[in-house]
């Protein structure tokens, strides 16, 4: 049976958009809005309608929507010479990651994607002299409590954000594509290792197209950021697709190097939460078996987040899904840790705004 | 958060939306009015009295198309978005007592600029709320208390300089935004107004609307 969100109907091709009426498009944009989707759809779109777009309100909703994924790419191209420009004494690959990779690669994905941070992986061994290198050309991980920093300098797989003094822009700095304490083993030094330049003998390098999905599916399921997450599984089928219909072996090179680098799990849950969602087009040994209990609270975590269309228990979902992060990233010891330190914090937020 | 201050928050929202999301337009901070078919821009700063003197305008007669933001489209026509005018402080008690017969909305008292009230836009400005106006005047006012009226032309270069700086979307729109901007420089001559008086600023005003009138 038909829910009652026109996006994920739309998404699943169950409906078309010359079949919704006014509300239902109002809540159509409203529901893009909400998960980060609004430019994604107007390309997506466009793509199916060309100008022909059944509502000239609608029409108006694309056309500035796709004005401003303009206005966004521009951006992300001029911050990534700039990026270019600080670290190119570096001497070590410099790998770009996630949203901007699909950018610089105009990889389907691109289309549409906005994302707030660029994402970019350097040998640990090299962090301090990129970090160095990029505080030289403006950016800065500005004033961190004594937990944080600790928190990014000794667990985490990237130092704390960079933001740019001038241009608010922001630098993920990452060495390692996963959390190094993290319960799924994941062999991120093979994939950081197997990276390739990009065409054309540039300074940016990228991982390869199995690894480009397989980072896609991680960073989905270990983190809890699923806010965006409809989008992220979209991410996943286009990639999915994409390399496809470039070479007609990659769903089983895609597998084994999943095997090679413990992603197996992973990437058949994402592929299947996209498949659901997006009607990825999947052989059978790529199907996760279905009705687990994480599989359930995915799907309501990674869907519509408006509040008139969202599924029951978005919000337990959620929490769940973090609590399950946290397991996920750190050991037992660490994970003690950093409860305690978290529920300490939202014990004394509170009286923080009062004083404010 | 204070229920008093529910509909100028309901208002900014509402500014906020457009500037986030039109980008179909080119999204100026500036009042728009228009008398004789002569589309005018008051483009200045918060504070330089810019919703005051569109408020003054829009009571005498001139048609109001928005006291808060221009909105360009690609055929550069001014496209009217006709709400009520949105006057702080000092401006609200000016405009009763040159006005008594204006109508105002309740009070925002103390809200981040001070307190607000809303002046409604002319039913006969909301009536041709579907239809644009062509821009043909961009004025910078600037009140002072006890400056003599100043009104002098301003290059196109310098306009357009300025209206950058007044901008909610001009980077977005790029290519097109600069483009868009050249064009509207080039059709509408642009005047930096000083005064303190307003029955100076408007007969100013008038008079460069009516040379341009035919």
């Amino acid at each position: 049976m038909r829910n009652k969100s026109p996006l994920l109907n739309l998404l699943t091709g169950d409906i078309f958009v010359e079949q919704l009426n006014d509300e239902e498009i109002s809540l159509l944009l409203a529901e893009a809005r909400a998960c980060g989707l609004l430019t994604r759809i107007a390309f997506a779109l466009a793509r199916t309608h060309g100008s022909n777009s059944p509502s000239s309100h609608l029409a108006d909703q694309l056309s500035a929507a796709t004005i401003f994924f303009g206005g966004f790419k521009q951006d992300v191209l001029r911050e990534l010479s700039h990026i270019e420009h600080a670290l190119s004494n570096l001497k070590v690959p410099v790998i770009l990651l996630k949203g901007a990779s699909y950018i610089l690669l105009d990889l389907p994905p691109a289309d549409g994607r906005i994302f707030s941070d660029i994402d970019i992986l350097v040998p640990k061994s090299h962090i301090a002299a990129a970090e160095a290198a990029l505080m030289l050309g403006g950016w800065s991980t500005g004033k961190l409590d004594a937990y944080d920093q600790r928190y990014y300098r000794q667990w985490s797989h990237e130092i704390p954000p960079m933001t740019h003094l001038q241009r608010g822009t922001t630098i993920d700095l990452h060495h390692s594509l996963v959390m190094p304490s993290c319960r799924v083993r994941v062999d991120s030094a093979k994939m950081i290792s197997d990276a390739v330049q990009v065409s054309g003998g540039g300074f940016w390098w990228r991982l390869k197209d199995e690894d480009m999905l397989l980072h896609a599916a991680s960073h989905l399921l270990l983190n809890s950021e699923f806010d965006r997450g409809l989008r992220d599984l979209w991410d996943i089928d286009l990639l999915y697709r994409y390399f496809s219909a470039g070479s007609g072996d990659f769903p089983d090179r895609l597998l084994t190097r999943a095997q090679n680098v413990g992603l197996v799990h992973i990437l058949t849950l994402a592929l299947s939460l996209a498949s659901t969602n997006f009607g990825t087009p999947l052989p059978e040994f790529m199907r996760a078996e279905k009705s687990n209990f994480l599989v359930r609270l995915l799907s309501r975590a990674a869907t519509t987040r408006h509040p008139e269309t969202k599924p029951k228990g978005q919000t337990a979902a959620d929490i769940a899904l973090m609590l399950r992060e946290m397991y996920l990233r750190l050991p037992n010891k660490l994970l003690a840790v950093h409860l305690v330190h978290k529920l300490t914090d939202l014990c004394s937020a509170p009286k923080k705004k009062e004083t404010a | 958060m204070e229920v008093g201050h529910a509909h100028a928050l309901f208002e900014w929202g509402l500014n906020w939306t457009i500037g986030s999301y039109a980008h179909n337009f080119l999204i100026l901070h500036s009042a728009v009015v228009e008398l004789h078919g002569c589309g005018v821009l008051l483009a200045a700063t918060s504070g330089s009295g810019k919703s005051t003197l569109a408020a003054e305008l829009s009571l005498k007669g001139w048609r109001l198309l928005s006291d808060e933001l221009a909105l360009i489209n690609s055929d550069l026509q001014l496209v009217p978005c006709s709400r009520p005018v949105s006057l702080k402080n000092q401006s609200i008690e000016v405009i009763r007592a040159r006005h008594p017969e204006a109508i105002f909305g309740p009070l925002a008292i103390a809200t981040h600029k001070g307190t607000i009230a809303h002046l409604p836009a002319p039913a006969s400005s909301v009536e041709r709320n579907l239809e644009c106006a062509i821009p043909r005047l961009v004025v910078f006012p600037k009140w002072s208390a006890n400056a003599s009226l100043r009104l002098e032309p301003i290059g196109s270069g310098q306009a357009a300089l300025r209206l950058i700086d007044q901008s909610f979307n001009y980077p977005i729109l790029g290519r097109q935004g600069f483009d868009r901007l050249a064009d509207l420089v080039d059709v509408a001559e642009a005047w930096e107004l000083d005064y303190s008086s307003l029955d100076d600023a408007r007969a100013a005003v008038e008079r460069l609307v009516i040379e341009r009138a035919q």
